[in-house]
């Protein structure tokens, strides 16, 4: 047998609303995730797109506005290289005509290098500058300022080409931050000095903080040695470079980044933002002439604030569509269920016995209709057969009362009292039948054919049950009317013969053994119509066997063939005569019970009163057979002589 | 006859008034006693000077009697010049420079030596080819006037070197821009400036004077000789708190630098406290050199001897400054 089925821990509807939510669930999450994914590689990959076109055109817009700085002192340089030394006015005012026009310079120099313009005068440097009050000429080193030492002069006079300064704090100009762009020029091929063009970079510096990166980011600059002109914290211009931020905060990367920006290299890359001490994306572009560098910084989580509104919205309408689903699936399932739940609640009262039950509120043309209508002609079925069912029990019932009132008629037709002949102490004698069935094929009689000869008859009735049970009282009838007719068996039994055989039309036939006993002299003489021979236990306990006598069953031929038989009894002789029943009978491994266990118990058996004795017997049979259902009536006949 | 409670009460009021008369004789005292001085250094302020500021801090001049008033270089002014025309107490100034005075005649006195090894260097581009003092035959070296060439100007007679001095200011950009393959600098000031820059200490190559034999002690405490002939003690008071300022900052560095980083960003100077806590590290190396915490503030005669022999023998004196009447140990017990 299977081991019962694990029962399932949810009922239909709820199993049915989870697992579709969960798989519908899944499909939605997963797919949100991917298309969050997406969007955001996608906005990133726009957004630092953006971010490093929109560094570009600023650095370039801003090199555009240095290129008015640095093309009139070049200009300038250009002229003094073509010229022949020119006075110290003309020069001034060159220097006047230049700076009118050039509106981002505050002001404008033509070094010459030490005692170059006039060997009696060492330095000689004429300055023009604006004022309030317009522009204003100055000897650079009226003041003792040693101009040659300082890297606007030093760095392009010795390298020969334009170079811009880091800015610097500038005290004479008002302590205003300055950046200086110098030319050389030359003379004869010898660098005779340098033009220069001053310039305030507040205006530069409130520009670049003013640009507009968006998204809560901020622009900055850096000079070529890393120093912030513009930051997201002022304290920082001019006083950190982004090497020393990386120094403060241990930060190789960067270090790593501020090389790339000195270098005058382009990108994007995303860092922890030491300003915002957040992730952010960084795209810086070199600016062209003074080799600075312009950075854009957005945070990420700006950047990617569209993707998780985006990402907010979807999730709103998937938990909308899921809640909705599940209320589709809900009734779906319920109206599912509902009939389902009205057979299942008709087979509970059917399983409680009522017969009358039927489902009929369910709507035909599905499965469950099928169900349903299936279940009722199920129903239907059910109490047609329990109908005949009835019916057949009590004919049955009928019938076995009737059986059981044969089987006590045919019982009570056979002598049943012991001592069966109390005034004849000659001998002891008594026979039990046991049937199959109800009803029994076997018989036995004994009577008084006159007073010296007692006649004893076992027979064996063809057939079983009800046919063979009046068989046996017919024949049984007709054997004690020849019995008591004829002394001798051999003509009786003939006589009943020549009785039964004409009527019968069933091809019904009986063995009989039928024997006179003379009381007088222990005299047994017997004939055996088909019948087992008796067993014979002398007195002094040997088993004697008779012969097997010839002669056919009753009812089969009119010859029977009969042999007669003829034994003495002596006291204390005990003869048992018995039907097939006795040797044929089987226990559970089919093997028969034999003749020898008989003549075995038979040899064995303590001489007693014969009920005694034969109920010896029998319960050494039953022993053997157990509970085996036999198929053979069983008749025992017991005579043992007494004197 | 006294009460009991007014037996017990009375030595709190006695205690109480002695602690009110103490008070008051300490206010006297700090407006009275107190005495005004003033010391010019010789750069704008930067960790170089943290012996000062944590004496001024700590109330170091306070404990010994001073109210000290510490003035950092400005444009057009010498420290020394200034002791001499009285303008100011005391001065920070280099040795060499502070020799050159003496020897003209100038009665400047040394009170102190604080910083015992020279931080100057030579530094070169490690791409330039220059990997001995013979590759700068030729080259183009930056320099910075006056006293701070004295340690190159030595090296390079030494070895008969051929190259090219260029007058530079203290900027290290011609170095940057490669308009100098050499350039002067301070360990502890320009050197570290340049990787501030972006410039990897394996870019460049160093060249120390004071591993070339060429230590000349640099920071010194000067005054003039007439301030300690009449005022020995106000003159050890001065030196004696600012180097115990000294010892103060090198104990707590974090400190020291708070002090430092007020004076910076009070005076807007365009440095940064990384670069501060680097020159600090640097000066606690120079000052503690060959002295140790004790023994702070000597000048070693051999040092003043071979300073000497180097000045004269480039010409920047003319007879040798002794060290009787050039150095006093004010540093120490009288």
């Amino acid at each position: 047998m299977s081991p019962d089925p694990r029962p399932h821990w949810l009922r239909l509807r709820p199993r049915f609303a989870i697992f579709v939510l969960a798989g519908v669930g899944l499909v939605v999450l997963v797919t949100s995730l991917l298309t969050y994914q997406d969007n955001s590689r996608a906005l990133l990959e726009a957004r630092k797109e953006h971010l490093l076109s929109l560094a570009r055109a600023e650095a370039w817009k801003m090199a555009d506005y240095l290129r008015g700085v640095s093309a009139p002192a070049q200009n300038l340089a250009a002229v003094l290289d073509g010229l022949p030394r020119q006075s110290e006015t003309v020069l001034y005012d060159l220097l006047s005509h230049q700076l009118e026009r050039a509106s981002n310079v505050y002001g404008m120099a033509a070094a010459y290098a030490p005692g170059s313009y006039d060997p009696a005068r060492k330095l000689f440097s004429p300055y023009v500058f604006r004022t309030a009050q317009g522009l204003e000429r100055v000897q650079l080193d009226a003041a003792g300022y040693n101009y040659p030492r300082q890297d606007w002069f030093l760095i392009p006079a010795l390298l020969g080409r334009p170079f811009w300064t880091e800015p610097y704090f500038d005290e004479g100009g008002g302590n205003a931050l300055m950046t200086t762009f110098a030319a050389p020029f030359k003379r004869a091929d010898q660098g005779e000095g340098v033009v220069t063009a001053d310039m305030n970079l507040e205006a530069l510096g409130r520009q670049t903080r003013g640009l507009e990166v968006g998204l809560g980011g901020y622009p900055f600059l850096i000079t070529r040695q890393g120093t912030f002109l513009a930051a997201p914290k002022p304290e920082w211009v001019m006083r950190e470079t982004i090497f020393s931020l990386a120094e403060e905060m241990d930060r190789p990367d960067l270090r790593a980044l501020g090389r790339r920006m000195a270098r005058g290299g382009e990108g994007v890359l995303r860092l922890i933002d030491p300003a915002l001490g957040e992730a952010a994306w960084l795209a810086f572009a070199p600016v062209a002439g003074p080799g600075w560098s312009l950075g854009m910084v957005v945070p990420e989580s700006e950047v990617l604030a569209p993707v998780r509104e985006a990402a907010g919205e979807q999730a709103v309408v998937a938990a909308t569509g899921l809640v909705a689903l599940v209320v589709v699936v809900w009734l779906m399932v319920v109206g599912l269920t509902r009939p389902l739940n009205r057979v299942v609640a008709a087979a509970r009262r059917l399983s409680e016995g009522d017969l009358s039950t039927q489902v009929n509120d369910v709507r035909p043309g599905d499965e469950v209709g099928e169900l349903a209508q299936t279940f009722n002609r199920m129903v239907s079925e059910l109490n047609r057969y329990v109908g005949e069912l009835t019916a057949t029990t009590k004919a049955k019932e009928r019938i076995e009362s009737e059986l059981d009132l044969a089987r006590q008629i045919q019982q009570s037709i056979l002598p049943r009292s012991y001592p069966a002949f109390p005034d004849r102490p000659q001998f002891d004698l008594f026979a039990l039948t046991m049937p199959a069935r109800e009803v029994g094929g076997d018989f036995y009689d004994f009577f008084f054919v006159d007073n010296d000869h007692l006649g004893l008859v076992v027979g064996d009735v063809s057939g079983k049950g009800v046919p063979a049970a009046l068989f046996m009282t017919v024949a049984r009838t007709l054997i004690k009317n020849s019995g008591q007719h004829h002394r001798e068996p051999l003509t009786a039994m003939n006589e009943v013969n020549a009785q039964i055989l004409p009527d019968n039309e069933m091809m019904m036939f009986v063995t009989v053994f039928y024997a006179t006993y003379e009381l007088s002299t222990g005299l047994l003489r017997w004939v055996s119509a088909g019948h087992p021979s008796p067993l014979l236990r002398r007195a002094g306990g040997k088993l004697e066997s008779l012969p097997r006598l010839a002669g056919m069953a009753v009812g089969v031929d009119d010859d029977l063939g009969l042999e007669l038989g003829q034994v003495a009894l002596e006291p204390e002789d005990v003869l048992l005569v018995y039907t097939d029943g006795l040797d044929e009978a089987v226990n559970a491994a089919q093997e028969p019970f034999g003749l020898e266990r008989a003549e075995a118990w038979l040899a064995e058996a303590a001489s007693g009163p014969a009920p005694e004795m034969l109920e010896g017997l029998v319960e050494h049979w039953r022993q053997f057979a157990g509970a085996v259902d036999q198929f053979d009536d069983l008749t025992l006949l017991l005579f043992r002589r007494k004197l | 006859m006294l009460r009991t409670a007014e037996k017990r009460l009375l030595p709190r009021l006695t205690a109480l008034a002695a602690l009110v008369m103490l008070a008051a004789w300490a206010q006297a005292a700090s407006a009275a006693e107190l005495e005004r001085v003033t010391v010019r250094l010789h750069w704008l302020h930067q960790a170089q000077f943290t012996g000062y500021y944590m004496a001024q801090d700590l109330g170091l001049y306070r404990q010994a009697g001073l109210e000290v008033e510490v003035k950092p270089f400005e444009l057009q002014t010498s420290p020394l010049q200034e002791v001499v025309e009285r303008q100011v107490d005391f001065a920070s100034a280099w040795l060499t420079e502070a020799m050159v005075q003496a020897s003209k005649g100038k009665p400047v006195l040394n009170l102190a030596q604080v910083v015992q090894r020279s931080a100057l260097m030579m530094v070169v581009h490690a791409d330039s080819g220059i990997n001995g003092l013979w590759d700068l035959n030729n080259r183009k070296v930056g320099m910075w006037g006056e006293h701070f060439a004295v340690a190159p100007r030595a090296l390079f007679r030494r070895t008969g070197l051929s190259l090219t001095e260029v007058d530079q200011s203290v900027s290290m950009a011609p170095f940057m821009n490669r308009a100098v393959d050499a350039a002067m600098a301070m360990r502890y000031n320009e050197y570290h400036r340049l990787f501030q820059a972006g410039v990897d200490p394996d870019e460049i190559k160093v060249f120390e004077f004071a591993d070339l034999g060429l230590n000349f002690p640099e920071d010194g405490i000067y005054a003039r000789q007439e301030l300690w002939q009449k005022r020995p003690d106000l003159c050890r008071r001065f030196v004696r708190a600012t180097l115990e300022g000294w010892r103060r900052a090198f104990a707590d560095p974090a400190k020291a630098l708070d002090a430092v980083m007020r004076r910076v960003d009070a005076s807007h100077l365009p440095t940064n406290r990384a670069h501060q806590a680097w020159m600090l590290s640097v000066m606690k190396d120079i000052i503690l050199h060959r002295v140790g915490p004790a023994g702070m503030g000597e000048l070693a005669p051999s040092d003043l001897e071979f300073t000497n022999g180097v000045l004269l023998a480039l010409g920047f004196t003319e007879h040798p400054v002794p060290l009787k009447s050039f150095a006093v140990p004010a540093w120490s017990e009288p």
